[in-house]
């Protein structure tokens, strides 16, 4: 079974959804970047910015991790 | 050049020309207001009524909710509710400001929560509305117990199939279990309640309207997951529209959720982005005095070099992103475009209600 059936629909909605990806990760990995380089935030807003990417990139990751984890084992 | 700073009732004048008088409390806590700063000339702006705002107007508003103006922040008032907020009131040069920007005196709170609330909460009402909505008009025309089958696994490889498997299944690859529905539900109310109240406890404005927006994502999330506890999760299913000519199915409940609140997740970051680089204390213009006042780069104060991006082009990206996500697994099955209307003749074509169940299309 083709796993990647190639067509000019499936080609270009690909294309579409890469590119919108692209866009949106670079702006929002750009500025969550920018401030934790040039922030002088308080602990407390320092702490919820970490907490906002550790969600962001690690906390969905394990998520799903462990729901896959959990439909291996059954 | 003067370096007076207020700081709130009192004057302070420095004890030598090469030292600002700054007051150590501000440094710590608050920034000072500089009434030396330079301020650009601005153009008259109008005072905007809310009740005649357009519904475009509305959306820029909120969109831009948390970006603080220069000027505002020129003038001390980042704290102020009227400021950033789209809400200019002209106030003469000379009259001094309402509230000091001082941590002693907190800026006072005019209303409860500021304008963007109610934009949060019509659009939590629009989620519910057009998730019931979309269910109600759609449950006649869904095959019964159609289930997806093309689910990959870790290794690439698709799960073998729950042709016929009842809706809701436990076993089902695809169904969320009621325990982590459950879980999932306590989690994002728990979030909604942390944020609801950091915003009613919160003085800052621009700190409440993060507030608020996380709240609005955790309420859309727990009411996804609510759903899904009562089994009310429903997918779109599209028969033969497989590789192998398999019904694919997605969760109409969950691209919903994902078209309403990542939007806002997105602007939330911008948003981050605006607070923490607009309304800090501008340090390099209060050590370098005059210096950074004559030089607009250098009075930025952050060395920052990213530029915010266009919000509306980034809502409109992530909605296009979501809808070719769900199309692109309808176009598995022959990747031409007459798959893609097909998709669309599934829901509009009125003989299509009787179609589904007997695996052909109108």
């Amino acid at each position: 079974m083709p796993i990647f059936p190639f067509g000019a629909a499936r080609g270009a909605l690909l294309l579409t959804a890469m590119a919108c990806f692209t866009y949106i990760v670079y702006h929002s990995v750009h500025a969550l970047i920018d401030i934790t380089i040039f922030m002088t935030l308080s602990i407390a807003d320092l702490g919820r910015l970490y907490a906002i990417c550790f969600l962001k990139t690690i906390c969905w990751r394990l998520v799903s991790l462990y729901f896959r984890m959990g439909k291996l084992t059954d | 050049m003067s370096t007076r700073v207020d700081k709130g009732s009192a004057e302070a004048e420095p004890l030598s020309p090469a030292l600002p008088s700054v007051n150590p409390i501000h440094l710590i806590c608050e920034y000072p207001v500089r009434h030396d700063a330079p301020v650009a000339p601005e153009p008259p702006r109008k005072m905007n009524v809310r009740g005649a705002r357009s519904e475009g107007a509305r959306f820029h508003l909120f969109v831009n909710s948390a970006s603080i103006d220069p000027r505002d922040r020129a003038r001390g008032c980042s704290n102020d509710r009227a400021c950033g907020s789209g809400i200019v009131v002209s106030v003469p040069r000379d009259t001094p400001p309402p509230f000091p920007a001082s941590p002693l005196t907190p800026t006072p709170t005019l209303t409860l929560f500021p304008r963007q609330q109610p934009t949060i909460t019509g659009l939590f009402t629009a989620f519910v509305k057009v998730n019931g909505q979309l269910r109600r008009w759609y449950e006649p025309l869904a095959p019964p117990n159609v289930i997806s089958d093309h689910i990959p696994d870790l290794a690439g490889a698709f799960h073998a199939t729950h042709p016929g498997g009842p809706r809701g299944d436990p076993d089902s690859p695809i169904d969320v279990d009621t325990h982590h529905a459950l879980v999932a539900l306590v989690i994002f109310a728990v979030a909604f309640v942390f944020n609801m109240n950091a915003a009613l406890w919160s003085a800052q404005n621009n700190r409440c309207r993060l507030n608020l927006q996380v709240a609005y994502i955790s309420a859309v999330a727990a009411w996804t997951h609510w759903e899904m506890y009562r089994g009310q999760d429903w997918y779109v299913a599209v028969p033969n529209a497989g590789a192998r000519g398999q019904t694919v199915s997605f969760s109409c409940l969950r691209q919903l959720e994902w078209v309403f609140t990542t939007p806002i997740l997105l602007l939330l970051v911008q948003n981050l982005h605006a607070y923490a680089l607009s309304s800090l204390p501008d340090q390099q213009l209060i050590e370098a005095g005059g210096f950074a006042a004559k030089n607009p780069k250098m009075s930025s104060g952050n060395g920052s070099t990213y530029t915010p991006a266009n919000r509306l082009r980034l809502v409109l990206a992530d909605e296009a992103m979501i809808l070719a996500g769900t199309f692109l697994f309808i176009s598995f099955r022959t990747g031409n475009w007459t798959d893609v209307v097909f998709c669309t003749q599934v829901c509009s074509c009125p003989s299509s209600r009787s179609a589904p169940r007997e695996g052909r299309c109108c």
